[in-house]
Protein backbone atom coordinates (compact mmCIF):
# COMPACT_ATOMS: atom_id res chain seq x y z
CA UNK A 1 0.00 0.00 0.00
CA UNK A 2 1.43 3.40 -0.96
CA UNK A 3 1.52 6.34 1.41
CA UNK A 4 -1.27 8.01 -0.54
CA UNK A 5 -3.53 4.93 -0.30
CA UNK A 6 -2.80 4.55 3.39
CA UNK A 7 -3.69 8.18 4.09
CA UNK A 8 -6.94 7.81 2.11
CA UNK A 9 -7.80 4.69 4.11
CA UNK A 10 -7.13 6.48 7.38
CA UNK A 11 -9.26 9.43 6.30
CA UNK A 12 -12.03 7.01 5.43
CA UNK A 13 -11.70 5.58 8.91
CA UNK A 14 -12.05 9.03 10.41
CA UNK A 15 -15.44 9.47 8.73
CA UNK A 16 -16.66 6.21 10.26
CA UNK A 17 -15.55 6.70 13.83
CA UNK A 18 -16.30 8.88 16.81
CA UNK A 19 -19.60 10.56 16.04
CA UNK A 20 -21.82 11.79 18.81
CA UNK A 21 -25.56 12.02 18.48
CA UNK A 22 -27.01 15.53 18.18
CA UNK A 23 -29.21 14.80 21.16
CA UNK A 24 -26.28 13.88 23.38
CA UNK A 25 -24.33 16.96 22.29
CA UNK A 26 -27.27 19.29 22.94
CA UNK A 27 -27.98 17.79 26.38
CA UNK A 28 -24.34 17.84 27.34
CA UNK A 29 -24.05 21.43 26.18
CA UNK A 30 -26.91 22.45 28.43
CA UNK A 31 -25.38 20.66 31.41
CA UNK A 32 -22.01 22.26 30.74
CA UNK A 33 -23.56 25.73 30.46
CA UNK A 34 -25.41 25.19 33.73
CA UNK A 35 -22.24 24.13 35.50
CA UNK A 36 -20.14 27.00 34.24
CA UNK A 37 -22.83 29.62 34.79
CA UNK A 38 -22.89 28.59 38.43
CA UNK A 39 -19.21 29.35 38.67
CA UNK A 40 -19.55 32.83 37.19
CA UNK A 41 -20.65 35.94 39.12
CA UNK A 42 -23.95 37.43 37.93
CA UNK A 43 -22.32 40.70 36.87
CA UNK A 44 -19.96 40.62 33.88
CA UNK A 45 -16.48 41.86 34.74
CA UNK A 46 -15.50 45.32 33.54
CA UNK A 47 -12.94 45.66 30.79
CA UNK A 48 -9.52 46.07 32.38
CA UNK A 49 -6.25 47.36 30.90
CA UNK A 50 -4.93 43.77 30.92
CA UNK A 51 -7.81 42.82 28.65
CA UNK A 52 -6.69 45.36 26.07
CA UNK A 53 -3.38 43.51 25.84
CA UNK A 54 -5.25 40.23 25.35
CA UNK A 55 -7.38 41.82 22.61
CA UNK A 56 -4.30 43.17 20.82
CA UNK A 57 -2.77 39.67 20.93
CA UNK A 58 -5.53 38.58 18.55
CA UNK A 59 -3.89 40.69 15.86
CA UNK A 60 -0.31 41.40 16.88
CA UNK A 61 2.08 38.57 17.78
CA UNK A 62 3.20 38.63 21.41
CA UNK A 63 6.82 39.43 20.57
CA UNK A 64 5.73 42.63 18.83
CA UNK A 65 3.43 43.81 21.56
CA UNK A 66 6.29 45.54 23.33
CA UNK A 67 7.00 47.62 20.24
CA UNK A 68 3.31 48.33 19.85
CA UNK A 69 2.89 49.38 23.48
CA UNK A 70 6.09 51.35 23.81
CA UNK A 71 5.61 53.44 20.71
CA UNK A 72 3.96 56.73 21.50
CA UNK A 73 2.51 56.56 17.99
CA UNK A 74 0.63 53.27 18.44
CA UNK A 75 -2.55 54.85 19.76
CA UNK A 76 -2.32 57.51 17.05
CA UNK A 77 -2.01 54.72 14.49
CA UNK A 78 -5.37 53.22 15.46
CA UNK A 79 -7.04 56.59 14.97
CA UNK A 80 -4.87 57.32 11.95
CA UNK A 81 -5.90 54.13 10.16
CA UNK A 82 -9.55 55.01 10.63
CA UNK A 83 -9.10 58.62 9.56
CA UNK A 84 -6.63 57.74 6.80
CA UNK A 85 -3.99 60.09 8.11
CA UNK A 86 -1.25 57.53 8.64
CA UNK A 87 0.05 57.74 5.09
CA UNK A 88 2.45 60.66 5.58
CA UNK A 89 4.13 59.23 8.64
CA UNK A 90 4.28 55.78 7.09
CA UNK A 91 6.02 57.20 4.03
CA UNK A 92 8.62 58.80 6.29
CA UNK A 93 9.09 55.49 8.13
CA UNK A 94 9.35 53.38 4.96
CA UNK A 95 13.14 53.53 4.55
CA UNK A 96 14.07 53.27 8.22
CA UNK A 97 16.25 50.59 9.79
CA UNK A 98 16.22 48.97 13.25
CA UNK A 99 17.42 51.56 15.73
CA UNK A 100 15.89 54.51 13.86
CA UNK A 101 13.25 56.58 15.63
CA UNK A 102 10.43 55.82 13.21
CA UNK A 103 11.28 52.12 12.75
CA UNK A 104 8.68 50.95 15.33
CA UNK A 105 6.06 52.89 13.39
CA UNK A 106 7.03 50.96 10.25
CA UNK A 107 6.43 47.64 12.04
CA UNK A 108 3.19 48.79 13.59
CA UNK A 109 1.90 49.95 10.19
CA UNK A 110 2.74 46.56 8.71
CA UNK A 111 0.96 44.78 11.57
CA UNK A 112 -2.11 46.92 11.04
CA UNK A 113 -2.12 46.17 7.29
CA UNK A 114 -2.05 42.43 8.01
CA UNK A 115 -4.74 42.75 10.68
CA UNK A 116 -7.02 44.58 8.28
CA UNK A 117 -6.37 42.24 5.34
CA UNK A 118 -9.69 40.78 4.13
CA UNK A 119 -8.47 37.28 3.29
CA UNK A 120 -5.56 34.84 3.39
CA UNK A 121 -4.52 35.66 -0.19
CA UNK A 122 -3.98 39.32 0.71
CA UNK A 123 -2.12 38.32 3.86
CA UNK A 124 0.24 36.12 1.83
CA UNK A 125 1.03 39.08 -0.44
CA UNK A 126 1.67 41.33 2.55
CA UNK A 127 3.97 38.84 4.23
CA UNK A 128 5.91 38.29 0.98
CA UNK A 129 6.40 42.08 0.71
CA UNK A 130 7.38 42.43 4.35
CA UNK A 131 9.88 39.56 4.00
CA UNK A 132 11.46 41.58 1.19
CA UNK A 133 11.63 44.63 3.46
CA UNK A 134 13.34 42.63 6.21
CA UNK A 135 15.81 41.24 3.68
CA UNK A 136 16.53 44.75 2.44
CA UNK A 137 17.16 45.82 6.04
CA UNK A 138 19.54 42.88 6.51
CA UNK A 139 21.44 43.92 3.37
CA UNK A 140 21.71 47.54 4.54
CA UNK A 141 22.46 46.99 8.24
CA UNK A 142 26.10 45.82 8.05
CA UNK A 143 27.09 49.01 6.20
CA UNK A 144 25.90 51.22 9.02
CA UNK A 145 27.70 52.45 12.10
CA UNK A 146 25.56 50.92 14.84
CA UNK A 147 26.50 50.20 18.44
CA UNK A 148 23.88 47.46 18.65
CA UNK A 149 24.52 45.99 15.21
CA UNK A 150 24.68 42.33 16.35
CA UNK A 151 21.39 42.59 18.19
CA UNK A 152 19.69 44.44 15.33
CA UNK A 153 20.86 41.80 12.85
CA UNK A 154 19.59 39.02 15.11
CA UNK A 155 16.20 40.64 15.60
CA UNK A 156 15.80 41.49 11.92
CA UNK A 157 16.76 37.95 10.87
CA UNK A 158 14.15 36.70 13.32
CA UNK A 159 11.53 38.96 11.77
CA UNK A 160 12.59 37.88 8.27
CA UNK A 161 12.09 34.25 9.30
CA UNK A 162 8.73 35.08 10.88
CA UNK A 163 7.48 36.68 7.67
CA UNK A 164 8.49 33.52 5.79
CA UNK A 165 6.70 31.41 8.37
CA UNK A 166 3.59 33.56 8.02
CA UNK A 167 3.71 33.06 4.23
CA UNK A 168 3.69 29.26 4.76
CA UNK A 169 0.85 29.43 7.28
CA UNK A 170 -1.31 31.64 5.11
CA UNK A 171 -0.67 29.40 2.08
CA UNK A 172 -2.19 26.59 4.14
CA UNK A 173 -5.23 28.74 4.83
CA UNK A 174 -5.78 29.18 1.09
CA UNK A 175 -6.83 25.56 0.76
CA UNK A 176 -10.52 26.35 0.34
CA UNK A 177 -9.93 29.16 -2.18
CA UNK A 178 -10.38 29.23 -5.92
CA UNK A 179 -7.71 26.92 -7.42
CA UNK A 180 -6.53 29.43 -10.05
CA UNK A 181 -5.95 32.05 -7.34
CA UNK A 182 -4.08 29.52 -5.22
CA UNK A 183 -1.77 28.54 -8.05
CA UNK A 184 -1.15 32.15 -9.05
CA UNK A 185 -0.22 33.07 -5.49
CA UNK A 186 1.87 29.93 -5.03
CA UNK A 187 3.84 30.72 -8.19
CA UNK A 188 4.56 34.24 -6.94
CA UNK A 189 5.63 32.87 -3.55
CA UNK A 190 7.89 30.25 -5.15
CA UNK A 191 9.53 32.84 -7.39
CA UNK A 192 9.98 35.36 -4.60
CA UNK A 193 11.30 32.84 -2.08
CA UNK A 194 13.85 31.57 -4.62
CA UNK A 195 14.99 35.15 -5.15
CA UNK A 196 15.11 35.90 -1.43
CA UNK A 197 17.00 32.67 -0.80
CA UNK A 198 19.64 33.65 -3.34
CA UNK A 199 20.00 37.19 -1.96
CA UNK A 200 20.00 35.96 1.61
CA UNK A 201 22.76 33.46 0.85
CA UNK A 202 24.82 36.30 -0.63
CA UNK A 203 24.14 38.52 2.38
CA UNK A 204 24.80 35.90 5.09
CA UNK A 205 28.62 36.19 5.09
CA UNK A 206 28.27 39.87 6.02
CA UNK A 207 25.95 39.12 8.92
CA UNK A 208 28.75 38.27 11.33
CA UNK A 209 28.81 37.00 13.93
CA UNK A 210 26.20 34.62 12.54
CA UNK A 211 23.42 33.54 14.86
CA UNK A 212 20.71 30.95 15.24
CA UNK A 213 18.21 33.55 14.01
CA UNK A 214 20.08 33.93 10.71
CA UNK A 215 20.34 30.16 10.36
CA UNK A 216 16.61 29.68 11.13
CA UNK A 217 15.58 32.43 8.71
CA UNK A 218 17.21 30.54 5.85
CA UNK A 219 15.29 27.39 6.77
CA UNK A 220 11.99 29.25 6.96
CA UNK A 221 12.48 30.84 3.53
CA UNK A 222 13.15 27.38 2.13
CA UNK A 223 10.04 26.05 3.87
CA UNK A 224 7.81 28.75 2.37
CA UNK A 225 9.17 27.97 -1.10
CA UNK A 226 8.59 24.23 -0.53
CA UNK A 227 4.97 24.82 0.48
CA UNK A 228 4.38 26.89 -2.63
CA UNK A 229 5.70 24.10 -4.88
CA UNK A 230 3.49 21.58 -3.04
CA UNK A 231 0.44 23.74 -3.74
CA UNK A 232 1.31 23.91 -7.44
CA UNK A 233 1.86 20.14 -7.66
CA UNK A 234 -1.38 19.45 -5.79
CA UNK A 235 -3.42 21.63 -8.12
CA UNK A 236 -1.82 19.95 -11.14
CA UNK A 237 -2.75 16.55 -9.68
CA UNK A 238 -6.34 17.79 -9.26
CA UNK A 239 -6.46 18.43 -13.00
CA UNK A 240 -6.10 22.20 -13.11
CA UNK A 241 -5.27 22.72 -16.79
CA UNK A 242 -3.35 25.97 -16.37
CA UNK A 243 -0.51 24.19 -14.50
CA UNK A 244 1.73 22.51 -17.07
CA UNK A 245 3.39 19.18 -16.40
CA UNK A 246 6.80 20.49 -17.46
CA UNK A 247 6.55 23.37 -14.99
CA UNK A 248 5.72 21.04 -12.12
CA UNK A 249 8.43 18.56 -13.13
CA UNK A 250 11.01 21.36 -13.25
CA UNK A 251 10.03 22.69 -9.83
CA UNK A 252 10.08 19.25 -8.23
CA UNK A 253 13.48 18.61 -9.78
CA UNK A 254 14.75 21.88 -8.32
CA UNK A 255 13.52 20.90 -4.88
CA UNK A 256 15.27 17.52 -5.06
CA UNK A 257 18.46 19.22 -6.16
CA UNK A 258 18.31 21.76 -3.36
CA UNK A 259 17.74 19.21 -0.62
CA UNK A 260 20.50 17.01 -2.02
CA UNK A 261 22.93 19.97 -1.95
CA UNK A 262 22.05 20.74 1.64
CA UNK A 263 22.45 17.13 2.67
CA UNK A 264 25.86 16.89 1.00
CA UNK A 265 27.05 20.08 2.67
CA UNK A 266 25.75 18.98 6.07
CA UNK A 267 27.34 15.53 5.71
CA UNK A 268 30.68 17.14 4.84
CA UNK A 269 30.58 19.39 7.89
CA UNK A 270 29.49 16.57 10.18
CA UNK A 271 32.29 14.30 8.95
CA UNK A 272 34.75 17.09 9.74
CA UNK A 273 33.19 17.57 13.16
CA UNK A 274 33.37 13.85 13.90
CA UNK A 275 37.03 13.64 12.81
CA UNK A 276 37.96 16.54 15.10
CA UNK A 277 36.49 14.71 18.07
CA UNK A 278 32.98 16.20 18.01
CA UNK A 279 29.87 14.13 18.61
CA UNK A 280 28.09 13.67 15.30
CA UNK A 281 27.02 10.03 15.03
CA UNK A 282 23.26 10.47 15.24
CA UNK A 283 23.38 13.59 13.08
CA UNK A 284 25.36 11.70 10.42
CA UNK A 285 22.88 8.81 10.53
CA UNK A 286 20.02 11.23 9.89
CA UNK A 287 21.94 12.95 7.08
CA UNK A 288 22.72 9.58 5.46
CA UNK A 289 19.06 8.57 5.43
CA UNK A 290 18.31 11.59 3.27
CA UNK A 291 19.70 9.94 0.14
CA UNK A 292 17.22 7.08 0.49
CA UNK A 293 14.29 9.51 0.54
CA UNK A 294 15.66 11.51 -2.38
CA UNK A 295 16.28 8.33 -4.43
CA UNK A 296 12.62 7.43 -3.96
CA UNK A 297 11.66 10.99 -4.91
CA UNK A 298 13.60 10.71 -8.18
CA UNK A 299 11.84 7.46 -9.05
CA UNK A 300 8.45 9.06 -8.38
CA UNK A 301 9.44 12.11 -10.42
CA UNK A 302 10.29 9.80 -13.33
CA UNK A 303 6.81 8.28 -12.99
CA UNK A 304 5.36 11.84 -12.91
CA UNK A 305 3.82 11.27 -9.46
CA UNK A 306 4.80 14.79 -8.42
CA UNK A 307 2.79 14.98 -5.18
CA UNK A 308 4.29 11.73 -3.87
CA UNK A 309 7.77 12.86 -4.98
CA UNK A 310 7.39 16.06 -2.96
CA UNK A 311 6.36 14.03 0.10
CA UNK A 312 9.67 12.17 -0.18
CA UNK A 313 11.56 15.43 -0.70
CA UNK A 314 9.97 16.80 2.44
CA UNK A 315 10.97 13.66 4.32
CA UNK A 316 14.54 14.18 3.18
CA UNK A 317 14.51 17.86 4.05
CA UNK A 318 13.13 17.18 7.52
CA UNK A 319 15.96 14.71 8.11
CA UNK A 320 18.51 17.35 7.04
CA UNK A 321 16.94 19.82 9.48
CA UNK A 322 16.99 17.19 12.21
CA UNK A 323 20.70 16.57 11.57
CA UNK A 324 21.36 20.30 11.71
CA UNK A 325 19.45 20.73 14.95
CA UNK A 326 21.12 17.74 16.61
CA UNK A 327 24.48 19.17 15.68
CA UNK A 328 23.50 22.58 17.02
CA UNK A 329 22.57 20.93 20.29
CA UNK A 330 26.01 19.31 20.42
CA UNK A 331 27.55 22.75 20.43
CA UNK A 332 28.63 23.28 16.80
CA UNK A 333 28.04 26.80 15.50
CA UNK A 334 25.08 27.34 13.17
CA UNK A 335 27.30 28.53 10.30
CA UNK A 336 29.26 25.30 10.31
CA UNK A 337 26.15 23.28 9.52
CA UNK A 338 24.05 25.72 7.56
CA UNK A 339 24.23 23.56 4.40
CA UNK A 340 25.39 25.34 1.22
CA UNK A 341 23.08 26.23 -1.63
CA UNK A 342 25.76 26.75 -4.26
CA UNK A 343 25.05 23.69 -6.40
CA UNK A 344 28.01 21.69 -5.16
CA UNK A 345 26.39 18.31 -5.84
CA UNK A 346 26.91 17.77 -9.57
CA UNK A 347 26.01 14.05 -9.38
CA UNK A 348 22.61 14.77 -7.86
CA UNK A 349 21.93 17.44 -10.49
CA UNK A 350 22.63 15.15 -13.46
CA UNK A 351 20.55 12.26 -12.11
CA UNK A 352 17.63 14.63 -11.45
CA UNK A 353 17.93 15.98 -14.98
CA UNK A 354 17.80 12.46 -16.45
CA UNK A 355 14.69 11.70 -14.36
CA UNK A 356 12.94 14.76 -15.74
CA UNK A 357 14.19 14.47 -19.32
CA UNK A 358 11.10 12.55 -20.47
CA UNK A 359 8.80 15.44 -19.46
CA UNK A 360 7.41 17.45 -22.39
CA UNK B 1 -13.42 35.63 9.79
CA UNK B 2 -10.98 32.72 9.50
CA UNK B 3 -11.70 29.82 11.86
CA UNK B 4 -8.56 30.40 13.90
CA UNK B 5 -9.45 34.07 14.39
CA UNK B 6 -12.99 33.15 15.38
CA UNK B 7 -11.60 30.73 17.97
CA UNK B 8 -9.14 33.32 19.26
CA UNK B 9 -11.92 35.85 19.60
CA UNK B 10 -14.13 33.34 21.46
CA UNK B 11 -11.23 32.54 23.77
CA UNK B 12 -10.72 36.25 24.37
CA UNK B 13 -14.40 36.55 25.35
CA UNK B 14 -14.07 33.61 27.73
CA UNK B 15 -10.90 34.90 29.37
CA UNK B 16 -11.96 38.50 29.81
CA UNK B 17 -15.72 38.41 30.13
CA UNK B 18 -16.14 34.88 31.48
CA UNK B 19 -18.74 34.47 28.74
CA UNK B 20 -20.38 31.01 28.96
CA UNK B 21 -21.97 31.35 25.52
CA UNK B 22 -18.58 31.99 23.93
CA UNK B 23 -17.25 28.86 25.64
CA UNK B 24 -20.27 26.91 24.45
CA UNK B 25 -19.41 27.92 20.86
CA UNK B 26 -15.89 26.55 21.36
CA UNK B 27 -17.53 23.38 22.65
CA UNK B 28 -19.59 23.15 19.43
CA UNK B 29 -16.41 23.48 17.34
CA UNK B 30 -14.44 20.82 19.20
CA UNK B 31 -16.74 18.29 20.86
CA UNK B 32 -16.81 15.83 17.94
CA UNK B 33 -13.06 15.89 17.47
CA UNK B 34 -12.32 15.38 21.16
CA UNK B 35 -14.80 12.51 21.34
CA UNK B 36 -13.26 10.84 18.30
CA UNK B 37 -9.78 11.23 19.76
CA UNK B 38 -10.94 9.67 23.03
CA UNK B 39 -12.82 6.84 21.32
CA UNK B 40 -9.45 5.62 20.04
CA UNK B 41 -8.00 5.64 23.52
CA UNK B 42 -10.76 4.27 25.71
CA UNK B 43 -12.46 0.92 26.04
CA UNK B 44 -16.08 2.04 25.93
CA UNK B 45 -18.16 4.70 24.27
CA UNK B 46 -19.62 5.62 27.64
CA UNK B 47 -16.19 6.33 29.10
CA UNK B 48 -15.30 8.36 26.01
CA UNK B 49 -18.47 10.45 26.42
CA UNK B 50 -17.88 10.97 30.14
CA UNK B 51 -14.34 12.10 29.62
CA UNK B 52 -15.38 14.32 26.71
CA UNK B 53 -17.69 16.19 29.09
CA UNK B 54 -14.95 16.38 31.67
CA UNK B 55 -12.49 17.83 29.12
CA UNK B 56 -14.64 20.89 28.57
CA UNK B 57 -15.38 21.43 32.23
CA UNK B 58 -11.70 21.18 33.12
CA UNK B 59 -10.82 23.51 30.24
CA UNK B 60 -13.19 26.15 31.58
CA UNK B 61 -11.56 25.79 34.99
CA UNK B 62 -8.09 25.96 33.46
CA UNK B 63 -8.88 29.21 31.68
CA UNK B 64 -10.30 30.77 34.82
CA UNK B 65 -7.41 29.77 36.95
CA UNK B 66 -5.47 32.11 34.66
CA UNK B 67 -3.15 29.34 33.41
CA UNK B 68 -1.14 29.95 30.26
CA UNK B 69 -2.50 28.51 27.07
CA UNK B 70 -1.84 29.00 23.40
CA UNK B 71 -4.87 27.96 21.42
CA UNK B 72 -8.13 26.13 22.08
CA UNK B 73 -6.93 23.07 20.13
CA UNK B 74 -3.82 22.69 22.30
CA UNK B 75 -5.84 23.21 25.48
CA UNK B 76 -8.61 20.69 24.77
CA UNK B 77 -6.35 17.95 23.42
CA UNK B 78 -3.81 18.29 26.20
CA UNK B 79 -6.50 18.01 28.83
CA UNK B 80 -8.00 15.04 27.00
CA UNK B 81 -4.62 13.27 27.03
CA UNK B 82 -4.10 14.02 30.70
CA UNK B 83 -7.56 12.81 31.67
CA UNK B 84 -7.04 9.58 29.72
CA UNK B 85 -3.79 8.95 31.56
CA UNK B 86 -5.52 9.65 34.88
CA UNK B 87 -8.34 7.30 33.91
CA UNK B 88 -5.98 4.39 33.30
CA UNK B 89 -3.96 5.14 36.41
CA UNK B 90 -7.03 5.14 38.61
CA UNK B 91 -8.34 1.98 36.94
CA UNK B 92 -5.10 0.16 37.52
CA UNK B 93 -4.81 1.30 41.11
CA UNK B 94 -8.27 -0.12 41.76
CA UNK B 95 -7.29 -3.50 40.27
CA UNK B 96 -3.62 -3.87 41.12
CA UNK B 97 -2.18 -4.43 44.60
CA UNK B 98 0.11 -1.69 45.91
CA UNK B 99 3.28 -3.73 45.54
CA UNK B 100 2.70 -3.99 41.80
CA UNK B 101 1.94 -0.27 41.40
CA UNK B 102 5.27 0.30 39.63
CA UNK B 103 4.01 -1.64 36.60
CA UNK B 104 0.84 0.40 36.22
CA UNK B 105 2.19 2.55 33.38
CA UNK B 106 3.02 -0.51 31.27
CA UNK B 107 -0.35 -2.07 32.02
CA UNK B 108 -2.02 1.19 31.14
CA UNK B 109 -0.29 1.19 27.76
CA UNK B 110 -1.32 -2.43 27.12
CA UNK B 111 -4.89 -1.60 28.07
CA UNK B 112 -4.87 1.27 25.62
CA UNK B 113 -3.65 -1.02 22.86
CA UNK B 114 -6.51 -3.39 23.59
CA UNK B 115 -9.16 -0.71 23.17
CA UNK B 116 -8.68 -0.33 19.43
CA UNK B 117 -10.23 -3.65 18.35
CA UNK B 118 -13.35 -2.74 20.32
CA UNK B 119 -13.88 0.06 17.87
CA UNK B 120 -13.40 -2.31 14.94
CA UNK B 121 -16.03 -4.64 16.41
CA UNK B 122 -18.54 -1.81 16.69
CA UNK B 123 -18.15 -0.74 13.11
CA UNK B 124 -18.93 -2.33 9.81
CA UNK B 125 -15.64 -1.72 7.99
CA UNK B 126 -14.34 -2.78 4.61
CA UNK B 127 -11.30 -5.04 4.60
CA UNK B 128 -8.68 -2.37 3.95
CA UNK B 129 -10.01 -0.03 6.61
CA UNK B 130 -10.21 -2.83 9.12
CA UNK B 131 -6.64 -3.83 8.28
CA UNK B 132 -5.52 -0.24 8.88
CA UNK B 133 -7.35 -0.15 12.19
CA UNK B 134 -5.81 -3.45 13.30
CA UNK B 135 -2.37 -2.23 12.28
CA UNK B 136 -2.92 0.99 14.23
CA UNK B 137 -3.25 -1.17 17.30
CA UNK B 138 0.19 -2.60 16.66
CA UNK B 139 1.87 0.78 16.76
CA UNK B 140 3.47 2.14 19.87
CA UNK B 141 1.39 4.72 21.68
CA UNK B 142 3.14 7.90 20.55
CA UNK B 143 3.05 6.84 16.87
CA UNK B 144 -0.60 5.82 17.09
CA UNK B 145 -1.50 9.12 18.69
CA UNK B 146 0.28 11.06 15.91
CA UNK B 147 -1.51 9.12 13.17
CA UNK B 148 -4.88 9.75 14.87
CA UNK B 149 -4.12 13.46 15.27
CA UNK B 150 -3.00 13.93 11.69
CA UNK B 151 -5.16 11.65 9.56
CA UNK B 152 -8.28 11.12 11.64
CA UNK B 153 -8.59 14.40 13.49
CA UNK B 154 -6.95 16.27 10.56
CA UNK B 155 -4.90 18.54 12.77
CA UNK B 156 -2.04 20.45 11.16
CA UNK B 157 1.54 19.66 12.13
CA UNK B 158 1.67 23.04 13.85
CA UNK B 159 -1.35 22.19 16.01
CA UNK B 160 0.06 18.76 16.83
CA UNK B 161 3.33 20.41 17.82
CA UNK B 162 1.46 22.72 20.19
CA UNK B 163 -0.37 19.80 21.80
CA UNK B 164 2.72 17.67 22.25
CA UNK B 165 5.15 20.51 22.98
CA UNK B 166 7.31 19.64 19.97
CA UNK B 167 8.50 21.53 16.90
CA UNK B 168 6.78 21.08 13.55
CA UNK B 169 9.88 19.45 12.12
CA UNK B 170 9.94 16.88 14.94
CA UNK B 171 6.28 16.14 14.37
CA UNK B 172 6.76 15.63 10.62
CA UNK B 173 9.76 13.36 11.10
CA UNK B 174 7.86 11.26 13.65
CA UNK B 175 4.84 11.13 11.33
CA UNK B 176 6.98 9.84 8.46
CA UNK B 177 8.30 7.12 10.77
CA UNK B 178 4.84 6.31 12.11
CA UNK B 179 3.44 5.84 8.59
CA UNK B 180 6.41 3.75 7.54
CA UNK B 181 5.94 1.54 10.61
CA UNK B 182 2.19 1.30 9.97
CA UNK B 183 2.82 0.17 6.39
CA UNK B 184 5.33 -2.41 7.64
CA UNK B 185 2.86 -3.75 10.22
CA UNK B 186 0.11 -3.94 7.60
CA UNK B 187 2.40 -5.74 5.14
CA UNK B 188 3.40 -8.30 7.80
CA UNK B 189 -0.21 -8.97 8.77
CA UNK B 190 -1.16 -9.35 5.10
CA UNK B 191 1.55 -11.99 4.78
Amino acid sequence: MTNHELKSTLRRLSRRTGTLSSEWKANNREILLMQIRNSVASERPRLLPAHIRLFLQLFVPTHRLGVFAKSAFSFVLVIGVVLGSWITTSSAAAGTLPGDLLYPWKLVTEAAQVALAPDAATRVKFHVDFAERRLEELVRLPGRADRNLTEHIRVTANRFGNEARAVSQNLDELRGSDPMTMVAIAEVVDRKMTEYDRLFSMTKPQLTPSSVAVFEAGNLIDEAGARAVEVIAQKHAEGLGSVSESLVARKVGERIRRVSERATAVRGELTQLASSGGSATSSLAAANQVEGSLAEAKVLLGKKDFVAALVKVREGNDLVLEAQKMTEASGASPESVSGGRDGSDGAASSSVESATSSSP
Amino acid sequence: MPNSWKEKYLLFQVRTRKDPEAFAKLYDLYVDRIYRFLSFKLASEEDARDITSEVFLRSWQHIHDGKTLNTPVALFYRIARNLTADYYRSKQRAEVPLDLADEEENRGLLKEAETVPNIADRLDLDFKTRAALDALRGLKENYRELVVFRYLDELSTREIGEILGKTEVNVRVMLHRALRTLRTVMAKRHD
